[in-house]
């Protein structure tokens, strides 16, 4: 019903509060079916690990993964989850481990365009640009048109002088995503080295109206937490 | 022998190939180790540190100095301290302390004699020379403006801060660089600051969003803090300064929140920019546009933001020419979570992030960085990297996420191809042991052609490191006057031994809230002379000398080459 609701009315406010409260009761709804129904179910521990990873808990979470992985080593869908956890920890042991549960999940399903785009990305990270490239080519081949892949894929041919092949990534990412902002920051740099100021400053001032943009949303939530958060 | 061949008024450009000059890839040998001589030394001070860092203010000072004071050619160290916020709203301070280098490995504190204990809520030091007398000066860095330490010559500092004209800034000011932008030859002054911070109306720890790091409840900010404008002082050459910020246009309209600040000739073309790192935004690099005016140009550098477009913590700040191509690339600490983000000097003020190629990104992606220089710790001719390291929350200890509040040392070896390879822990324990670190400034302390590492940390004794051991590599060192600028801040120096061609700048501040040696230190491989030495004058004149024996310390005054240090300096005031 939230999705249809969604289609029906996507910009209008009241439409959406509504959907977004259906939505969160619905998940609270079905936490507890799911405690009722099958309480020790690999599947109850992964609702529990996406709640303690939410509520900042990584190290409690972590566990309650490798729970569900353990009751079900085939559980859609986990290893991906724990991937992105352990990808986003300030606990270089914990971030350490994200790339085997990537390639885990790739393991489970070798069209898993998005494991493959975050495997991309790790790689790079790594400074093994060879294998980044191959993993985002894998994403690109999976899903042409995302402009996630398309942008870190230019990210690692900017590294290894894939400079031609980079700004027409970028520019087709684009296409596809206009708010990508980092896609755009990039362009610029590119731009502006291939000698063609008027693009790179356009792409700059797109960049910055984003990143603008981006700002304000920024401060509203942090707002909106702070009156949250206050005794 | 050396020859000397002088010419004045010559184009100061040096080589602007954006490549690394072809060399050997780096064959692995014993390494240095830094040998932890702190002791040895007799230095003893201790950093005042509130035990749970409630304030963002308690948690940014540790300044360090390296200042021949006394002009006898062996540097001299200055720490800076500060109290907690209890303790200022008390009236109680912090004592800073000078350490007068005893020529024997051994240091003894002159603090009290000198008159610099303190200065203020002191957070850095950097070394100029306001006045052009040849003694060096201290311009200290406080939450509440400047002090400048005009130093008498005769071991005496006295506080001049009204008389120059700098009494009126009275920001939170952290960063400063001495340098002479408009080629009088009188060293103007610029200083960053940092954020708009009333100690009687305080964020309460832990109390809102920017009061929190992972669900962990610690000081606040300084994410929502608004930050301070900027300042540039011109040296009026009577021992005053000016405030021309907003003429020169690097007011900082912005309201960043600035952290080191450094002045550099970035583009070898004879005229000096000004870099300023800014905490949680946009860096700032000022191109001079003559007539004292300056344009901002950091975006168009690619040096203001990450590589994808974030604004990053950017904290310390350390110039180098790590690829020997005639210009110096930039290497800054960030925090936890962001990278030491190394920005490649491709000439004509363009930059390219090579963090991630470099091999440097990953492996500084878990800790928070301060202080960190360019520093050829084995003598090889080739700039390695160090940096230290240590939390701002020393709440994270408790809360088990896998961060801890004292953080190793890190030192990046130089591989010869634009890369660098963790050695940290190829290098001794010693800068494996987790600290509080914060600033960091380089020097031959006993003269022996050996590079030591200074550093202060946040919490308890500072650190001198030593690297020992190694192959056993030869090195030249070089003390410069010029005929403006006395301690002749930013002359350019190219020097070549056989295949080495290396390059260096004078330069006043960097790291954070630290000032090296000003002296220039050169590695030399095996190569047992200097068979070229060209000198590129803040004046503009550019001079050549040739045949210099490796393993000795120079002191070069301008148009005249090599001379007795005596010439160079001023005489010693014992009585004033």
């Amino acid at each position: 019903m939230a999705v249809k609701l969604g289609q029906m009315a996507p910009a209008e406010p009241q439409v959406l509060l509504a959907t977004f409260e259906i939505a969160r009761q619905t998940m609270d709804h079905t936490m507890l079916n799911m405690m009722v129904a099958a309480p020790d179910s690999a599947e109850m521990h992964m609702m529990m690990a996406g709640e303690l990873a939410r509520e900042g808990d990584p190290g409690k979470a972590v566990g309650q993964y490798r729970e569900a992985i353990r009751l079900n080593p085939a559980l859609p869908g986990v290893h991906f989850e724990l991937a992105e956890l352990m990808r986003t920890s300030v606990d270089p042991a914990m971030s350490a481990q994200a790339e085997a549960e990537y390639r885990a999940a790739l393991k489970m399903n070798a069209w898993d365009a998005l494991a493959w785009r975050q495997l991309g990305g790790i790689m790079n990270s790594k400074g093994d640009f060879k294998a980044a490239e191959e993993a985002y080519r894998k994403a690109l081949a999976l899903q042409p048109d995302d402009a996630e892949t398309k942008t870190g894929l230019a990210i690692v041919l900017i590294s290894t002088n894939g400079t031609d092949e980079a700004l027409g990534l970028l520019e087709s990412a684009l296409k596809t995503d206009p708010t990508n902002m980092i896609a755009h920051f990039r362009l610029s740099s590119l731009y502006r080295r291939a000698g063609r100021a008027a693009d790179a400053s356009r792409e700059m001032e797109a960049f910055r109206h984003y990143q603008e943009l981006k700002d304000k949303m920024s401060k509203v939530f942090k707002g909106r937490s702070a009156l949250v958060k206050q005794p | 022998m050396v020859g000397l061949a002088l010419a004045l008024g010559g184009l100061c450009l040096l080589a602007q190939n954006s490549k690394p000059s072809p060399a050997s890839a780096r064959e692995p040998g014993p390494l240095p180790q830094l040998i932890d001589i702190t002791s040895s030394t007799r230095i003893r001070f201790n950093h005042h540190a509130s035990p749970d860092k409630k304030y963002l203010v308690e948690s940014m000072s540790g300044g360090v100095a390296l200042i021949d004071y006394d002009r006898d050619g062996w540097p001299d160290v200055y720490f800076t301290n500060a109290p907690d916020v209890d303790m200022q709203l008390a009236g109680k301070k912090a004592r800073s302390a000078l350490f007068h280098n005893n020529r024997d490995r051994t240091f003894t504190e002159v603090t009290d004699k000198a008159g610099v204990a303190h200065p203020c809520w002191a957070n850095g030091a950097v070394v100029g020379d306001y006045n052009n007398d040849g003694w060096p000066d201290l311009l200290v860095t406080c939450f509440g403006g400047v002090v400048m330490y005009r130093n008498n010559g005769d071991g005496v500092f006295v506080d001049v801060t009204r008389e120059a004209g700098l009494a009126g800034d009275t920001m939170w000011a952290m960063g400063a660089a001495f340098g002479d932008y408009d080629g009088d030859g009188f060293e103007d002054l610029f200083v960053s600051h940092y954020a708009a911070y009333e100690l009687h109306d305080l964020p309460a720890f832990g109390s809102m969003v920017n009061c929190v790091y992972h669900t962990i409840k610690v000081q606040c900010g300084p994410a929502g803090l608004e930050g301070s404008p900027d300042s540039l002082y011109h040296n009026n050459g009577d021992g005053t300064y000016t405030d021309v910020s907003k003429e020169a246009g690097v007011e900082d309209t912005k309201n960043l929140l600035g952290l080191t600040a450094v002045w550099s000739d970035l583009d070898n073309d004879g005229k000096l920019e000004l870099f300023v790192a800014n905490d949680g935004a946009q860096n700032y690099l000022y191109r001079s546009e003559g007539k004292g005016h300056f344009r901002e140009i950091g975006f168009e550098a690619d040096v203001a933001l990450a590589e994808n477009g974030n604004a990053l913590a950017n904290m310390g700040v350390a110039l180098g020419d790590y690829l020997h191509n005639g210009l110096p690339s930039i290497a800054i600490t960030h925090f936890s979570e962001q990278y030491l983000q190394v920005l490649r000097n491709d000439g004509g003020l363009r930059f390219t992030d090579v963090s991630n190629t470099s091999n440097i990104a990953r492996a500084t992606k878990h800790v928070v960085g301060w202080g960190d220089a360019f520093y050829d710790f084995d003598n090889d001719g080739w700039l390695d990297l160090i940096a230290v390291n240590g939390h701002v929350y020393p709440q994270v200890d408790e809360a088990k996420i896998g961060v801890s509040y004292r953080e190793p040392g890190q030192l990046f070896l130089n591989l010869r191809d634009g890369t660098f390879r963790d050695v940290s822990s190829q290098v001794g324990p010693a800068l494996k042991v987790p600290r509080v670190g914060r600033g960091l400034a380089i020097g031959d302390l006993f003269n022996d052609g050996v590079q030591e590492v200074v550093a202060e940390n946040l919490e308890g004794q500072p650190v001198i490191f030593r690297p020992e051991g190694g192959a056993r590599n030869h090195w030249i060192s070089l003390e410069l006057a010029g005929a403006g600028d006395k301690l002749a801040l930013n002359a350019r120096v190219k020097i070549t031994a056989g295949e080495l061609v290396q390059t260096d700048e004078v330069r006043s501040s960097g790291s954070y809230l630290s000032q090296s040696d000003l002296r220039l230190h050169f590695g030399l491989a095996a190569h047992r002379r200097a068979d070229k030495l060209e000198i590129f004058w803040p004046s503009g004149a550019r001079e050549t000398l040739t045949g210099l024996d490796a393993d000795h310390a120079y002191c070069i005054g301008e148009g005249a080459g090599v001379v007795p240090c005596g010439a160079i300096r001023p005489t010693r005031i014992l009585v004033r």
